[in-house]
């Protein structure tokens, strides 16, 4: 089944440059998909548009219902997104007032609430952090707050950009495990191949506004040629 | 010019926190009827960006140094409205976490930095603002922080606080040159972004 | 510019950390004003008293005291071009002074007692149930989130500055810094975006406050 349909969608920045131009592609629930490609494709713009933070031309689908500016607070209910840069994300003073925020208006009571924190900062093994300041937190520590506040959503679909960037390879170990560990659909921007390639069945190559290229993870990661044509280069365990 | 508790007598106290007050209060509801909610972060980082351009000592000849309030500055970029708020949470956040002003003295506080030169300065620049621009902001810079400076000397002078004649030289002197200092920082700065990133400068003004 | 520890001992657990936000910010409200309206006759007969209430408080916290004692003297620049003025300048000046100090002195301890013994959101969340302005109180906020990271940006900004030119002096010093804040400026409008596009992904309508 299809959760996420762009048809033919296009985005200009307010500057005249155009970053994707036509493009169209689906991505089947439960699926996790990488998005690849060099420096200024367009991959963090492509999430924006998925969220509706963009106005793109074209359509574009979620869970069968098209994105219109009527649906897309229902539409954003279904979506976590993790944001490259986590002092983005986390705009409260405390962890658990940014991992509670918004969970009221998904409808849950406090008594609920206050479960879920608990419930997201352990799965994220974060137990003890409620009351820490975001501002002390270490880097690790802070993209793993991101993630426990996107998995207290319950999300149908997770949108990752740049999420191991700047990670030491300890956390970046930490961080791998915890979103393979995420069951819905999952989209990753990311210049960390070896990461994509462990995590994600799917990939797609942005590159020259257009999809150069889109399959099996294995099939694409391991095609030297492509790759390199691409500015990108072949994961580890596949050379 | 942040007044700490303890430095103001009871009348003043109690003139200048109705002063703020009748000013606050108003403007406060009217923000929060009219104001988009994407202006709302913008205007916390605004008051984050004060507070820190605040910290900066910058030197000048003899050793010393001058620090900007930035209060005519952040008011041009978004509006004598905006300015009041920010300028505002600045000078609570410095009272209670940095213990930078009081607490009784909160409104007088208010009253010198966020009234007179977030919102008087606005409108000092405004009378020059269409035809001279970087002119109209070195005068509301400079003329807000000297008249904040004479109403402090008041306040200090009628709570008996500071002697009249030598209290009164002593704040206008060393705030004059606070004032230029300001006056420039706030022209360098506006170009600055003027150069950078031109769309700021023609932010929604409330 | 070192800052990032003034409300470092607010996360502590001891009976005063417990007490009730609300109770402990009108205590300091209701002493502050104490002292300001007592004549200066009665706040030096006062101000030992208060001292020694202030400091068991203080060892009850389990604060450290000299975490106190250094805030507390950020007064001092404050306090001395005042008491300069009116020892030269005013017949009862030195008698007047005193009360002055004592005066600024004992509002400050308690206003810094208040803030190592209060965590800051529970502070924000007292005076949201006082129905203090739900957009300050938003302002304050993310002021409070934001403004290590202003302070880390514009540090990182002045050291590269000065490794690049050595130690540039007035005036040319303020064409830079000014350059400095106008970056700092461009800064915190384009994360102020990005926080508002997290916001968003989280269910933000721009109802209400921030839950």
């Amino acid at each position: 089944m299809t959760i996420v349909e762009a048809k033919g969608i296009s985005y200009t920045y307010p500057d005249g440059i155009e970053v994707f131009k036509n493009i169209s592609f689906k991505v089947a629930k439960g699926e996790s998909l990488g998005i690849i490609g060099p420096n200024g494709a367009g991959k963090t713009t492509l999430l924006l548009a998925l969220s509706g933070l963009i106005n793109n031309s074209g359509e574009i689908s979620i869970n069968g219902e098209l994105k219109s500016e009527k649906n897309i607070n229902d539409i954003r209910k279904k979506i976590s997104f993790v944001f490259q840069n986590p002092d983005d994300q986390l705009f409260m003073p405390h962890v658990e007032e940014d991992i509670s925020f918004g969970l009221s208006k998904l409808g849950y009571s406090e008594e609920e609430i206050n479960e879920i924190v608990k419930r997201s900062l352990n799965s994220a093994g974060l137990d003890g952090f409620e009351l820490r300041s975001s501002h002390h937190l270490s880097l690790g520590q802070k993209k793993r707050v991101c993630l426990a506040a996107a998995f207290a959503r319950s999300p149908e679909i997770l949108l990752l950009d740049e999420p191991s960037n700047e990670l030491d390879p300890g956390g970046r170990k930490e961080l791998t495990g915890l979103i393979k560990n995420f069951k819905g659909t999952k989209l990753i921007v990311s210049h960390d191949l070896n990461m994509i390639a462990e995590i994600c069945n799917n990939v797609m190559i942005l590159n020259d506004n257009i999809i150069k290229a889109f399959g099996g993870s294995k099939q694409i990661l391991s095609d030297k040629k492509l790759m390199e044509i691409n500015s990108l280069e072949v994961p580890y365990i596949y050379r | 010019m942040h007044i700490p508790d303890g430095f103001l007598s009871l009348p003043v106290i109690i003139s200048t926190s109705a002063v703020s007050a009748s000013f606050l209060y108003p403007s406060i509801r009217k923000l929060d009827k009219e104001i988009r909610p994407e202006r709302i972060p913008l205007m916390g980082l605004s008051a984050a960006f004060v507070f820190t351009a605040q910290l900066l000592s910058f030197p000048v000849f003899g050793g010393t140094s001058v620090h900007i309030t930035g209060a005519v500055l952040i008011s041009i970029l978004l509006g004598p409205l905006s300015g009041l708020v920010i300028t505002t949470s600045a000078v609570l956040l410095q009272a209670f976490l940095f213990q930078h002003g009081g607490i009784v003295t909160l409104g007088a506080n208010i009253m010198n930095i966020a009234v007179v030169q977030a919102v008087l300065g606005y409108y000092i620049f405004r009378i020059f603002s269409n035809k001279f621009y970087i002119q109209g902001a070195f005068i509301a810079a400079f003329s807000a922080v000297f008249i904040a400076a004479a109403i402090c000397a008041i306040e200090l002078i009628v709570s008996g606080t500071i002697p009249f004649k030598s209290g009164m030289i002593a704040m206008l002197t060393s705030h004059l040159f606070a004032g230029i200092g300001e006056g420039f920082v706030t022209v360098l700065i506006l170009s600055m972004i003027k150069k950078l990133k031109p769309g700021l400068l023609e932010l929604k003004k409330i | 510019m070192r800052h990032s520890f003034w409300d470092h001992f607010s996360g502590l657990e001891s009976p005063i950390h417990k007490l009730s936000p609300g109770i402990k910010i009108l205590f300091v409200i209701l002493l502050v004003i104490i002292l300001t309206m007592l004549p200066g006759y009665y706040v030096s007969y006062l101000s030992i008293p208060l001292l020694l209430m202030l400091i068991t408080i203080l060892i009850i916290s389990g604060v450290p005291v000299k975490h106190v004692m250094k805030r507390t003297l950020v007064i001092l620049p404050l306090i001395l071009p005042v008491i300069l003025l009116n020892s030269i300048f005013m017949e009862s000046g030195l008698n007047h002074s005193l009360t002055l100090s004592v005066r600024s002195f004992l509002s400050i301890f308690s206003l810094v007692l208040l803030v190592s013994v209060t965590k800051f959101s529970d502070i924000m969340k007292t005076l949201s149930k006082w129905h203090f302005p739900r957009i300050m109180i938003m302002i304050l906020t993310f002021m409070y989130r934001y403004f290590f990271l202003l302070t880390g940006e514009m540090e990182k900004m002045i050291r590269a500055v000065k490794l690049r030119s050595g130690n540039t002096r007035w005036p040319e010093i303020f064409k830079i810094y000014s350059q400095i804040l106008a970056i700092l400026f461009i800064k915190s409008y384009e994360r102020a975006e990005r926080v508002y596009n997290a916001m968003l992904m989280r269910g933000y309508d721009g109802n209400g406050g921030l839950q």
